[in-house]
Formats: C-alpha cells, structure tokens, sequence
C-alpha cells in the first residue's frame, strides 16, 4: 500500500508531501555539485575529501526524499529502505569524521588572521625587498630558496631564473670545488658570520664576470630545515676606490722618493759648491791682497801716490769679495742647517741681542721696548740669528735719530701670532719691498748704511724654514716695521 | 837637518809666497820644508827613496793644508796619527776652509789645531806670528819616541 493511503489521498496533503520533496530532492542534488565544483576550482583547500563525504551525504538525503515521492505512489519501502540505511551509514560516517576533524579544522587560519599574516608576509618582503644588501636563502641541498631584487640586479639573472638552481651557479668556478665543503662545514657548526670577518670573495655574474662582494651568513631553522642567509653587498666601488687610493699613495710615495733624491742631489750639489768657494775662491783674494801689501811694503818706493792709494782699493776689494764670501757661504749653511724644535723665549732672546747691541755700541743711546712673555715653537739658534739681524738693522738704521726706538712685540690677526720688529729709522719706500728680502740686495749705499745686503734674506730664509712669513712695512724718514709669522699658530708644523 | 824644521804642506805657489813672506817679515828663521802635496808629504814624513837610508828627523811642526792633490790632507793627518813613529808629531791645519765639516774631520783627525788663513795680509802674517811664537817658542814638543824597528 502507497504512502498516499495515509492521507487519504487528500490532493492537498499529498502535493504539500509532493513538492516539498521535490524542492528538497532537487537542492539536496544542486548543493554536491555547486561544492565538487567549488573543490574542485580550489585545489589548495585543506582537507577536500570532507567535501566529497559531504557531497555522497548530501546526495543520500536527496535520494532518500525522492524516494519520499516514490512511495507516496508506490510502496517501494524495501528501496526506500535501503536508501535510508545507505544515507544513514554516510551521515554516520561523516559525522564521525566531522567529530574527529573539527579540531584540526579549527587550527586552521581564519580570514582575518590569513589577511594578517599575509600583512606581515608583505612587510617581510618588503624589508627583504629594500634592504640594501643583496640577499640569498640556500638551504642544505644548496639550492637557492629566495633572492631579492638587490641580488638579482647584482648577479643579473631574475629570481625565476634563480629559485630552485644550486648556488654554485652565482659562485666562480675557481672557488666551486671549494664551495660544497665550506658549506658542509658551515653547516655542521652554524654561526653567524659578520660581514667583512675576513676574505674578499668574489660571485659570479650571469654574464661571466666576477663581482667583488662580502658576505654575511646567517643560520636560519625553518620547517623545511636548515637555512643559510647569506646577505651580500657588492665592493666594486670600494674596491675601485681602494685601489685608486692605493695607486695615489704609491705615485704619492714614488713622488716623494724622487723628489727627496732630487734634494737630496741638489743639497749635495750646494754643499760641493760651498766646499768649493770656501776653498778656492777664497784662495786668490788672498793672493790680490797680500801681493798688493807685499808691493805697497817693498815697492812702494816707486809707485805715485796715485799708484799707492790704488793698490789700497785692490786690497779693500779683495777684502770686501772675502766677507761677501764669508756671508754667502753663512746664508746657503742656514738653508742646509737641520731644525731643532723646542719652545723658544723669544722675549727673552730679543732682550739678550739688544744687551749685546749695547755693549757692541755703548755710545749710542737706544729706547727699546720689548713685550714680556712671549714664547714661540722654533730653532732657538736660528731665531736668534733673525733677531740679531733684524735688532741690528734697527739698530744701524736709528743712527741718525735723536731719539731711536726699537720695538718688539706680537698681535694676533685670524687667530694666528704675528711678530713684529719696528723702528723710527731711516725706513723705506714701500715700492722697493721686492728687493728687501733678495740676497745681497740694498736700498741704501754702503757708505749711507754699511752691509752686504744678506740679512734681510737671512732673516727670510729662517722664517720660512719656520713655514713663516716675514713683510715690511715702512716709509722713507718714518722707520720700518717687519712682521713675521713662525709656522701655523707659532707651532711646529707638520 | 835642523831640529827646528817646519813642514809647510800647501799646493798653492801663492799661499806658500805669502806663508813665506810672513814668516820672514815676523823673523822666524827655521828651515822651512815645503811640500806640494800629499803625496809628497807622507814621502818626505815617511821616507820611501831620499831620505830613507838614515833615521828620519821628524819636523818641529807640520802647517797642512786641508785641500790637496793626490793625497789629501785629512789623509795625510790619519797616516801621521796611525804610524806610532809620528803619531804625537805636532800638526796645524792651515786652511781656507772655515767649514763645519772640516773643522770637524782636523779635530777628529787628531789636529792640534786648526786656523782658518785670512784673506787679509796684516792678518794672516798677524796668525802667522802668533802661530810661530806659540809652537816653536811656547808649546814644548813632545819627547821623541824610541820605535823598536825589527832588523828588515
């Protein structure tokens, strides 16, 4: 008997019983399609058997309300039976299955916490990405796991190109043999190594070049192991700098030999050439005068007045070439001279020339002021030797004041000292510095002012053998000034 | 030969007229032996040909010049100060040379002393006089030394 007896075949009853498995019948076979298909569109999913259980489950409870429909008209209740113990055997099944996969299921991430972490995948690759250090993951195999852009631009292959391959490929082939073993080594006791702990290596572009790089390594565990990270930056242009700097250094050195020689040579020359105008110039003078004194004692008898007041200007010649000589071989010594640097008293030292200045000279009446104190870095001797000049030229050039003053001091201009000899003598026309400082140069006649014309140049020679400057400052009648400095700041230089 | 000989070591004819002349004209009147270089100096100190048949007299003086042919004067000065039959013999550099390092090497050398000849007439013969009045008149010699020669 159908189940339609049961209702007594009221049309109502029986097309609401009808339709309504019908509907079900029909959604209960579209929700396993719509899913299978969805599974199978999303083959990443976890765990897509679950669908196909649910999928054979959702098919049985259709069949079962079809067979709803069935017996309504006919009494198949064997079959329908059978149906609904076959729906029921999955339902059981998957439920099972549900019961024991829920807790995985729940380990599994949600979409917020997916969007998170791929926030942070993101930020991770963007740190890798813009470090500026080229970057390389190898794992145990050697094989390359991940590079950033800094290292496929320095090797110039594409991270397709790169991902999977062994790194022997970015490695020369001269330190390939080698490789495999550091590797294992590193392995077996992994440390992190810091750049620049050692050599300079070199990776091999794709081109086939070398590239001069340091590396870095890192000991990274992952799930899928061991990792090294090797973080690389490219030295060419250090090195290029390197090298230029080592090539200036040695064209700098190679320079300073040369020169050095050159001095070397030029101060031997001067030396031979002093050697010898000491010894052989002199010899002759020495001739012309003592002759000429042997004449005017022996033969003077018959020679005019004329005659004899000439031989005398032979003699006086004669004389004057010998102390010329005399200076000029003090004023090359000077130049040759090594440098003894120590703190000088230059107060004190100016104090000392002018004493003997008066004692040398005690008519002459000299107002000398001398500023207290002041200390320089220098040659004592030769300082010495400059003040006596430029005391003595003050001195000889007031001898015809009334009232000489000789002055001594120091000021400061852009923080450096600046020295200072002045007087109220016969002074200067400031047109004619150019030749106060020249050798044997003079502005006044011999008989005006006697000299030879070399200490000015003495007194130069000495300030720049200080890494000094000396200037004079001066008017004809008003006196003279010289200035000078002694290195950078009075200090010895370097 | 005179026990008061003087040997003038000096290349220049000039220096050793005027040397002469200011010997002269300040009286001292000892033999003076007049060598024109090194060479010849150490020949005539140490007699090779000429004077080698008896024992050398040694001069009372040696006046050296510094600058000379063949053999120089600093030479000549080691030679004298290593031989021990000349090794105390007096000897003056006489020498245009003012020079550090020459003043340097006669001292070191062993000179007795150093002088520096002016171009000035009246002051070399005036360095001469003095020159004379003190070693040959004021410095005692040193006493002669007894070489034991081995019979050659």
């Amino acid at each position: 008997m159908p189940h339609g007896h049961c209702y007594v075949w009221m049309p109502g009853l029986v097309w609401l019983h009808q339709l309504s498995d019908g509907l079900i019948t029909v959604s209960y076979y579209s929700i396993p399609i719509t899913l299978a298909y969805f599974a199978k569109k999303r083959a990443d999913l976890p765990y897509r058997w679950v669908f196909l259980m649910f999928c054979a489950f959702i098919v049985a409870c259709g069949t079962t309300h079809l067979m709803e429909i069935v017996t309504l008209h006919v009494p198949y209740y064997w079959v329908s039976g059978s149906v609904k113990a076959m729906t029921a055997v999955l339902s059981i099944t998957t439920a099972i299955v549900l019961i024991f996969l829920t807790p995985k299921a729940l380990t599994l991430r949600s979409d917020v916490e997916l969007a998170a972490l791929a926030r942070e995948e993101a930020r991770f690759r963007r740190v890798i990405e813009s470090t500026p250090n080229s970057i390389v993951l190898v794992d145990k195999e050697q094989k390359i796991v991940l590079v950033n852009a800094q290292a496929e631009r320095l090797f110039g292959y594409t991270r397709q190109e790169l991902i999977g391959r062994p790194i022997a490929l970015l490695i020369p082939e001269r330190y390939r043999q080698k490789h495999p073993e550091y590797m294992t080594s590193y392995f077996s006791a992994p440390a992190t190594r810091p750049m620049g702990a050692g050599r300079d290596l070199f990776g091999l572009h794709k081109e086939g070049h070398e590239i001069p790089i340091e590396i870095g390594l890192s000991p990274i565990e992952t799930e899928e192991g061991a990792h090294v990270l090797a973080s690389i930056i490219d030295i060419a242009e250090r090195k290029r700098a390197e090298t230029q700097v080592r090539e200036l250094n040695e064209s700098l050195e190679r320079r300073v030999v040369e020169r050095t020689a050159q001095l070397t040579a030029a101060n031997k020359e001067l030396e031979a050439f002093s050697y010898s105008v000491s010894h052989d110039l002199r010899a002759p003078l020495r001739g012309i005068d003592g002759f000429s004194q042997i004449v005017l004692e022996n033969h003077a008898d018959r020679l005019d007045p004329e005659g004899i007041a000439q031989l005398r200007r032979v003699r006086a010649s004669a004389k004057r070439m010998g102390s010329l000589i005399d200076d000029l071989l003090e004023f090359s010594r000077l130049t040759r001279a090594d440098m003894r640097w120590q703190k000088v008293h230059l107060s004190e030292l100016v104090e000392e020339v002018v004493r003997e200045q008066r004692e040398r000279d005690p008519m002459r009446r000299v107002q000398c002021v001398i500023a207290p104190q002041i200390f320089v870095q220098g040659d004592p001797r030769l300082l010495r030797i400059a003040l006596e000049n430029l005391i003595g030229n003050a001195w000889k050039f007031t001898s015809r004041q009334q009232e000489a003053v000789v002055e001594f001091g120091s000021q400061q201009k852009d923080g450096q000292a600046i020295y200072f000899v002045r007087d109220n003598g016969a002074g200067f026309n400031m047109e004619h510095t150019g030749q106060l400082f020249g050798a044997f140069q003079r502005l006044h006649s011999v008989d005006e002012f006697p000299g030879n014309g070399i200490g000015l140049a003495t007194v130069q020679r000495i300030i720049h053998r200080h890494a000094g400057r000396i200037w004079a400052e001066g008017k004809p009648g008003l006196g003279a000034a010289f200035y000078f400095t002694l290195g950078i700041g009075g200090e010895e230089p370097l | 030969m005179s026990e008061k000989t003087l040997l003038l070591v000096e290349d220049n004819q000039d220096d050793v007229d005027l040397t002469l002349h200011c010997f002269k004209k300040n009286n001292i009147q000892n033999d003076i032996v007049v060598v024109r270089d090194g060479a010849e100096a150490l020949e005539y100190l140490f007699g090779s040909c000429e004077h080698n048949d008896k024992e050398q007299e040694l001069p009372m003086l040696v006046l050296l010049d510094l600058k000379l042919p063949k053999v120089s004067g600093l030479d000549v000065l080691r030679r004298i100060r290593s031989d021990p039959h000349t090794k105390r013999l007096p000897v003056v550099i006489l020498t245009a040379s003012n020079q550090e390092k020459d003043r340097a090497g006669g001292y070191d050398g062993g000179a007795n002393s150093y002088i520096c000849k002016p171009v000035d007439l009246d002051h070399f013969s005036e360095a001469v006089r003095q020159l004379g009045l003190y070693w040959l008149l004021l410095n005692q010699p040193p006493p002669p030394l007894v070489v034991n020669k081995t019979s050659t």
